[in-house]
């Protein structure tokens, strides 16, 4: 079955990037594909490579990206939502005159177009909020 | 048939209220994060619906789950969502 | 292909950013040529009060967002009666055209859509 996960929470805030997480990991255990986890709301906070949790506490960013580069699963941060709050890639950074950027593969951002895409194109979108 | 996801609690939040005033009947409730709060809600008591809580959120509250609800693992939360046609989460 | 959506909205508007998300979701499907509805439910249906003034809280205008909906050709527009009930508000306090349908016809509505999405 394919599934896309929607995930608003923010990350430190809230649960729901746990969450979605464990329920990311436990469909690929059981075979689903996972078409696209989508970022939106405060879960584009996710997405900032600069994030530095405590050593005891999980990295949500750094289990993304690994989880992403061992099944290559599609990571899609909402542009809007993050420019707002300063999820920036390098290109966004040069484009807003930003002396720094935070955003890297494997996320990437792109229009609420992906979000409907991953809704259509999927058996199931669950959202995290 | 529907399954309905919730994510807060029914004491800070109308999410439980709101999935339950307009439930079907053929519908199922998980309870999940703080939406574990629920457990002995008597907004819960009150239905028939299948309800579940993910096991690992309750306990980490302290939270005992009731007979009528069933306590499940994260495996039995995928197969639930691929079971049914919609899931809607409630936050 | 064209999928029949629905979107729940039952955020308050203003307070949370979560319900003017949920607006740009829906023109972002509307401008892919989806068969969008929208369901306000809960405190989603304050979302639809007409004489919304909020300039002077520095937020853009909900409901003018709502208003270009019928340009998207989105007109499947529904509120919960008892919600609306309970919050004191009545048909005449709105700002946009709604079927006002009851709480035990939502299930069937929702179970009728091929997609359905909440904020």
């Amino acid at each position: 079955m394919k599934f896309s996960l929607l995930v608003l929470a923010s990350p430190y805030s809230q649960q729901g990037g746990l969450s979605a997480l464990q329920f990311a990991k436990t469909c690929l255990d059981q075979g689903h594909q996972l078409y696209r986890v989508f970022f939106y709301h405060e879960g584009v906070q996710t997405a900032s490579a600069l994030q530095c949790p405590q050593r005891d506490e999980v990295n949500l960013h750094d289990q993304w990206k690994e989880l992403a580069d061992q099944h290559s699963i599609d990571l899609v941060t909402c542009i809007a939502a993050a420019l707002k709050r300063g999820i920036l890639d390098e290109g966004e950074a040069k484009r807003y005159e930003k002396d720094h950027f935070n955003l890297n593969k494997p996320f990437e951002l792109s229009g609420l177009g992906q979000l409907l895409d991953a809704q259509i194109n999927s058996d199931q979108l669950i959202t995290f909020a | 048939m529907k399954l309905h996801l919730i994510q807060r609690s029914p004491f800070s939040n109308s999410a439980l209220k709101d999935c339950l005033n307009t439930i079907g009947e053929n519908d199922s409730v998980l309870l999940m994060q703080d939406g574990t709060y629920s457990l002995n809600h008597p907004l819960l008591t009150d239905i028939k619906n299948p309800t579940y809580a993910l096991l690992q959120d309750s306990s980490a509250r302290g939270l005992t789950t009731p007979a009528s609800t069933k306590a499940i693992e994260y495996d039995e939360f995928v197969m639930l969502c691929s079971q049914h046609k919609h899931v809607l989460s409630w936050y | 292909m064209t999928n029949e959506i629905l979107i729940i909205a039952r955020s308050a508007p203003y307070g949370s950013s979560l319900a003017r998300e949920g607006i740009d979701y829906i023109l972002t499907s509307a401008a892919y040529d989806q068969d969008i509805s929208i369901l306000f439910l809960g405190d989603g249906v304050f979302q639809i009060l007409k004489d919304q003034n909020p300039a002077d809280i520095k937020l853009k205008s909900h409901l003018a967002a709502l208003e270009i909906l019928p340009l998207y050709d989105i007109e499947k527009l529904y509120a919960v009666k008892e919600d609306l009930l309970e919050r004191g508000l009545d048909i005449n306090q709105l700002g946009v055209k709604v079927t006002v349908i009851e709480r035990s016809q939502v299930d069937s509505l929702i179970d009728s859509q091929d997609k359905v999405l909440s904020f």
